[in-house]
């Protein structure tokens, strides 16, 4: 018995050691700006025709797929590509979405499936020719350019 | 003389309920948007081993043995509001209790349970790295279980509130909570608490989290049992999510005469739309 009580006690500090050393942790924080935007521009030049956000305090994949489930209902998603059409990173809290169109997706409704699900949306990346503007959502879906990179 | 006084006083309808789990649909997670619903299924296993009075057994080896099937359902609302349903049904229950010479009489229980009702309101958090919620939840216990020869459920209406705190991060979970409940017959007032640590994974295709678990159960008769061990979540596809726990009695005190010293077993399946 004191063999098994053993084992509970070593089972609750290795949990609890996890914990507590996380606070000291990177994997613990969002990533930052800089790791984002290098994420971003890779994933642009490898997938073409996608969009991709950033939503605060996606860093437990189970608990986003309310992010997942209802970004994927929107209309022009390609949804035979990545999982439903979206692609979620835990470790970068960037969601990228497969567009079937060249007009993009509705930046209101981002805003607001994504709220519903729990979450808030940040950013968004878009290519411009070459370049890869970062775009800020503020008040009313309105939006503003906070990063101009040649891809 | 005392031998023969425990015999009798056991064949009195006493609480031989199971923990009313703080667990909910769709595995204490989702969904988390509104208009989501889902429902889940799970198998659960008990072996209880001895008849406990205090924390000795009184009688070495009376088992109990309970093997139970959950229907579970959740719609959500808006993100903090849900409701949550989960029925039981007592596949095959089986206890030993000593008669009035202390010989093993076998009782049988089978049937529906009582139905649980929850809404549970939530307050979403997300900080730097770390994703959460707070969660009130009032209960509500309807009796809908049988006449047996002993009762896993006991029939009676209760009320219950619930309160409870949990995040994540990328790696790790943390989840910590307690409700009590409070019934409109004999039964005393009972809580259950649950400590709950896990490591996330993330597979090619999908993700899940190993615990480790902890649960008190407390009634006011000085009943007390401290259970705990491992369960497996894993997310297949987004929709299709299962989950599989052991738990091990590591501390158990009857306040009355009742079964102790126990194992559970839970496998589950849930799908959330």
């Amino acid at each position: 018995m004191k063999i098994i009580h053993a084992i509970v006690l070593l089972g609750l500090v290795f949990f609890s050691a996890n914990l507590i050393v996380a606070d000291d942790d990177k994997d613990k924080k969002e990533a930052t700006p800089e790791v984002r935007l290098q994420a971003a521009k890779e994933a642009m030049s490898t997938h073409t025709n996608i969009a991709i956000l950033y939503v605060k305090g996606l860093v437990c994949p189970s608990c986003g797929i309310g992010v997942s489930k209802n970004l994927s209902r929107m209309k022009g998603v390609d949804k035979k590509r990545f999982k439903r059409g979206i692609e979620m990173d835990v470790k970068t809290q960037l969601v990228k979405i497969a567009l079937n169109g060249k007009t993009g997706l509705d930046k209101k409704d981002i805003l607001e499936r994504v709220d519903d699900a729990g979450f808030v949306a940040i950013e968004e990346y878009k290519l411009h020719d070459d370049h890869l503007d970062v775009h800020r959502f503020g008040a009313g879906a309105s939006t503003e350019v906070i990063h101009h990179l040649k891809k | 003389m005392m031998r023969f006084i425990l015999g009798v006083c056991s064949l009195f309808p006493v609480v031989f309920g199971l923990l009313l789990k703080a667990d909910e649909p769709i595995m204490n997670m989702m969904p988390r948007w509104s208009g989501g619903w889902g429902y889940q299924f799970f198998y659960e296993h008990r072996r209880e081993r001895d008849l406990l009075l205090g924390s000795s057994a009184r009688y070495r080896g009376f088992s109990e043995e309970v093997n139970l099937f959950h229907l579970e359902g959740v719609y959500t609302w808006k993100k903090f509001i849900r409701l949550t349903a989960k029925l039981p049904y007592v596949i095959h229950a089986e206890r030993e209790i000593p008669d009035a010479t202390g010989n093993k009489r076998v009782q049988k229980d089978e049937g529906i349970g009582d139905l649980t009702l929850a809404l549970p309101l939530k307050k979403y958090f997300n900080l730097d790295g770390r994703s959460g919620s707070w969660t009130f939840k009032p209960m509500l216990l309807v009796p809908l279980a049988g006449d047996d020869e002993y009762e896993i459920y006991d029939n009676e209406w209760g009320n219950g509130i619930g309160l409870g705190y949990e995040f994540e991060t990328s790696q790790f979970y943390f989840g910590i909570g307690t409700n009590g409940w409070v019934f409109y017959g004999d039964e005393p007032f009972e809580s259950h608490s649950f400590l709950d640590l896990g490591y996330n994974f993330v597979t090619e295709q999908s993700n899940g989290s190993l615990f480790w678990e902890t649960d008190f159960h407390f009634e006011d008769d000085e009943s007390r049992t401290l259970s705990a061990g491992p369960a497996l979540y894993f997310n297949h596809n987004d929709t299709i999510h299962s989950r599989i726990e052991w738990k091990h009695d590591f501390a158990d005190h009857q306040g009355i005469l009742d079964h102790g010293n126990g194992d559970t077993i839970k496998l589950g399946m849930a799908w959330v739309f």
